[in-house]
């Protein structure tokens, strides 16, 4: 093993960035912040990029591992213990001055301070909490700070932690337990779990005891409160089994019966999401596996006296990370743990890193066209589906059916399978409707809302309101008219139409080498509409 | 038919404003109406059979107009009409004049009225400036420079619209306890921020610009070399993709950034 303890401050830079890049969650989002007298940063509640590195991918943080030796031998990564790799360890001091230099001069947003595991799990996090506590309180950094839970932490560590960051993550690693189990045996999920479930409700007794601290729920809770769901927090997870139960029930039901109350036309939803009912059982596992008694982790902030409460206890929230591909999950899968986790974690963001292979690891798939980035990609739409549009995973797929369809987007797989819905009125059409139209993504169904105040709407107007009409048309009528007159709408019809769109797309792809090129879009680019 | 009459006027705030007073003040008819501002990116290709009104700027009747729009219409569209003012877009006196007819006759509503064709400009107009300034604020630059033995941040830029106003605004906030320049260089124009004070622009003369370009790469490179190690290590080889690189971050944006240097 190569021990680069002697490295200079460039090199280790290199390394721990190096280790890191593969963690996607890069975003400085969920909190807004002022500036305050004497201390340097503030946060804004959309994020702010700073850069752009050469894999197209936003840079909005410095990412950094503090150190990339581990003592445990996670098969998918980098940095297991039994991999020859360069090893670096930063110190606290390090950490804090490079975050305080790149952030003067407006490199970065703020900090991710991730890393893989030191003799202990607690050992490690204690060397996370040293580094902000040092940036917070020596450095007076004010800006955004993301720092992991490391997994088997003890809990002292994991809430001092939440004082000092605005977000908070602790990665799934893999969609399924036995995924986990296979590929990353030194974890388990309830180790996982657990420290979720503790910032939960420690935010959540936070927001009641401290207010927002200008921090902003999840799009997932203001959907769900839109919709008239169950909403994600804390309070109803801790109110014992009983009321799990009832709400896991519902999760399944709850979607549906807000659809279908819905003037308008989206009446026949039920019968896609009712495949989860029959044959769900096994897959539905996965997301049912997500509970946990409810003693855990529950025990509540302890450490009020100790700290400034002036940023609230994780007010950015905390999100996850899952990667794809390595296991053999079916999409279903994977969408129905993301709504599992959405629903009763309250996380403000799951994110989705299509596998690499960086271990050439033989009881791994080998990928030969690359990481499986269209996936991911669709996975992603899928996703803005859930937290934005109102969705359910069951109603994008289905036990039977459990993967995307490569050759169209979940939005219009969706519209092509339920064509009784359409066309939809677009002066008279409400909010929710419009958002199920292909082609209407939710700033243009807001647009529409508001500009036909004050007249009707013709097909003229909509391009300019930023839909998509090429995909639109055959699903909407404009005071009373299609576009096309002639237009026979079957789905056969549309089908090939809108296939071939993205076959097109996907010839260029072939062509240019440059694969997947639109398809890598992140975090900010990714729009289902 | 009746003759079309056109305002001319400069690329000036209040020229603008006067120009949209004056008209208004006419009663000729809105439709018959078009203002012209005097810039290079406008073609000036004089109209037959069309009147020419030459306006003399006048403060007051800025501040009328201003503080009406204020009043009668919304807060909103304040910020719009004086964003669009500030930008490059040839049209834009003609668009600011008809988007507040408009506004007198809508109330507040103007602004979402995405179907009237100058309001739909107007909001492009007004996308286009703020999309502008927001990279600023995410693709600025400092470098720790010398400055009368004072260490500084010091950044140039060089923006198509006006943006200095949002961009000194948002570093005043965030960079509290420190001395900073921004120096605007197409616009000839300055920001200076001391610690803990407000900000205040400075138009500045040729060789103050001079001066102040002089200035850029004169700090040390200790944390700029950094920077860009980061930058390099940060890319997923596997995933690379400079066609997405650029659509997110334009090429004449790099010319002041540390990283592609
Ligand atoms: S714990 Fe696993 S994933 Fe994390 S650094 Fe160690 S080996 Fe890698």
């Amino acid at each position: 093993m190569i021990f680069a303890e002697h490295a200079s401050l460039e090199e280790k830079l290199r390394i721990l960035s190096d280790a890191a890049k593969y963690d996607v969650a890069c975003t400085s989002s969920g909190v807004s912040r002022k500036g305050k007298d004497g201390q340097i940063g503030n946060t804004s509640a959309a994020g702010i990029c700073h850069s752009f590195s050469a894999d197209g991918r936003c840079i909005s943080l410095l990412k950094i591992l503090f150190t990339n030796e581990c003592i445990y031998n996670c098969k998918y990564c980098i940095n297991r213990a039994t991999n020859d790799v360069p090893r670096a360890t930063f110190t606290p001091e390090e950490v804090c001055e490079l975050t305080m230099e790149f952030y003067r001069r407006n490199y970065i947003e703020g900090l991710f301070l991730s890393s893989g595991i030191i003799q202990s799990a607690d050992h490690t996090m204690e060397l996370i909490c040293q580094t902000l506590h040092d940036l917070r309180t020596i450095y007076r950094f004010h800006g955004y700070i993301h720092c992991k839970a490391i997994p088997g932490a003890s809990p002292e560590l994991v809430e001092l932690a939440g004082w000092y960051a605005d977000r908070m993550s602790v990665n799934m690693e893999l969609p399924t337990a036995d995924g986990l189990r296979q590929l990353a045996p030194n974890k388990d999920r309830r180790q996982i779990l657990t420290p979720m479930r503790q910032i939960q409700s420690g935010m959540e007794e936070s927001r009641q005891a401290l207010g927002m601290k200008g921090g902003n729920r999840s799009a997932y809770w203001h959907t769900s409160r839109r919709l008239g769901r169950s909403m994600p927090d804390g309070i109803s997870q801790r109110a014992g089994a009983p009321k799990l139960t009832g709400l896991q029930s519902a999760s399944t039901g709850a979607g549906r019966r807000g659809a279908v109350s819905k003037p308008g036309g989206l009446q026949e939803i039920s019968t896609g999401a009712g495949h989860s009912q029959n044959v769900g059982k096994d897959i539905m596992k996965e997301a049912d596996d997500l509970y946990l008694p409810s003693s855990a982790g529950t025990a509540g902030l302890t450490q009020w006296r100790h700290h400034d409460t002036d940023r609230g206890f994780v007010p950015a929230g905390q999100s996850t990370q899952m990667i794809i591909g390595a296991g053999g999950e079916s999409d279903y899968e994977i969408m129905s743990v993301s709504e599992a986790l959405y629903q009763r974690f309250d996380l403000k963001r799951v994110f989705y890193s299509a596998f690499i292979n960086v271990n050439q690891d033989a009881s791994l798939p080998a990928l030969e066209s690359g990481p499986p980035l269209r996936r991911e990609h669709r996975l992603y739409q899928a996703d803005f589906l859930l937290r934005y549009y109102g969705f359910e995973a069951g109603e994008l797929l289905s036990p039977s059916r459990p993967n995307f369809n490569v050759f169209l987007d979940p939005k219009c797989d969706w519209a092509l399978g339920h064509m009784e819905s359409f066309p939809v009125e677009i002066n008279t059409a409400d909010y929710d409707t419009l958002l199920r139209v292909p082609g209407i993504g939710v700033k243009s169904a807001g647009r529409i809302v508001k500009a036909r105040r004050t007249g009707a709407l013709d097909y003229s107007h909509l391009k300019k309101m930023g839909v998509v009409l090429k995909r639109a048309v055959y699903f909407i009528t404009c005071n009373g008219r299609m576009m096309y007159d002639f237009l026979k709408v079957d789905e056969d019809f549309i089908t090939r139409r809108l296939v071939g769109e993205e076959k097109e797309l996907q010839r260029y792809y072939q062509q240019s080498q440059i694969r997947y090129q639109q398809l890598s879009l992140f975090d900010f680019a990714v729009d289902a509409n | 038919m009746k003759e079309m009459r056109i305002y001319r006027c400069d690329d000036t705030p209040e020229s603008i404003f006067t120009a949209v007073y004056d008209a208004g003040k006419s009663a000729y008819g809105h439709d018959h109406i078009r203002l012209e501002v005097n810039m290079p990116e406008a073609e000036q290709n004089y109209t037959l059979f069309s009147e020419y009104v030459d306006v003399m700027p006048d403060a007051d009747k800025m501040t009328k107009v201003l503080r009406t729009v204020r009043r009668q219409i919304s807060q909103q569209a304040y910020e719009y009409i004086m964003v669009a003012a500030g930008s490059r877009q040839p049209d834009k006196a003609d668009v600011i004049y008809h988007f507040i007819v408009y506004g007198f006759a809508l109330g507040s509503k103007v602004t979402e009225a995405l179907h009237i064709p100058c309001v739909q400009r107007m909001f492009e107009i007004y996308r286009k400036a703020r999309n502008e300034a927001h990279y600023f604020l995410e693709f600025i630059r400092f470098e720790e420079i010398s400055w009368q033995d004072h260490p500084v941040l010091y950044a140039v830029i060089e923006p198509e619209n006006e943006v200095i106003d949002m961009v000194a605004d948002h570093f005043t906030d965030r960079l509290n306890p420190e001395w900073f320049i921004v120096y605007d260089k197409s616009h000839a124009k300055a920001a200076f921020h001391n610690p803990g004070r407000r900000w205040y622009l400075r138009k500045l003369e040729p060789e103050e610009c001079r001066a102040l370009d002089e200035l850029e790469h004169s700090g040390g490179q200790e944390y700029a070399d950094l920077w860009k190690a980061f930058f390099d290590s940060i890319a997923i080889q596997e995933r690379e993709n400079a066609g997405l690189q650029r659509t997110n971050l334009p090429l004449h944006y790099r010319k002041h950034m540390t990283e592609f240097h």
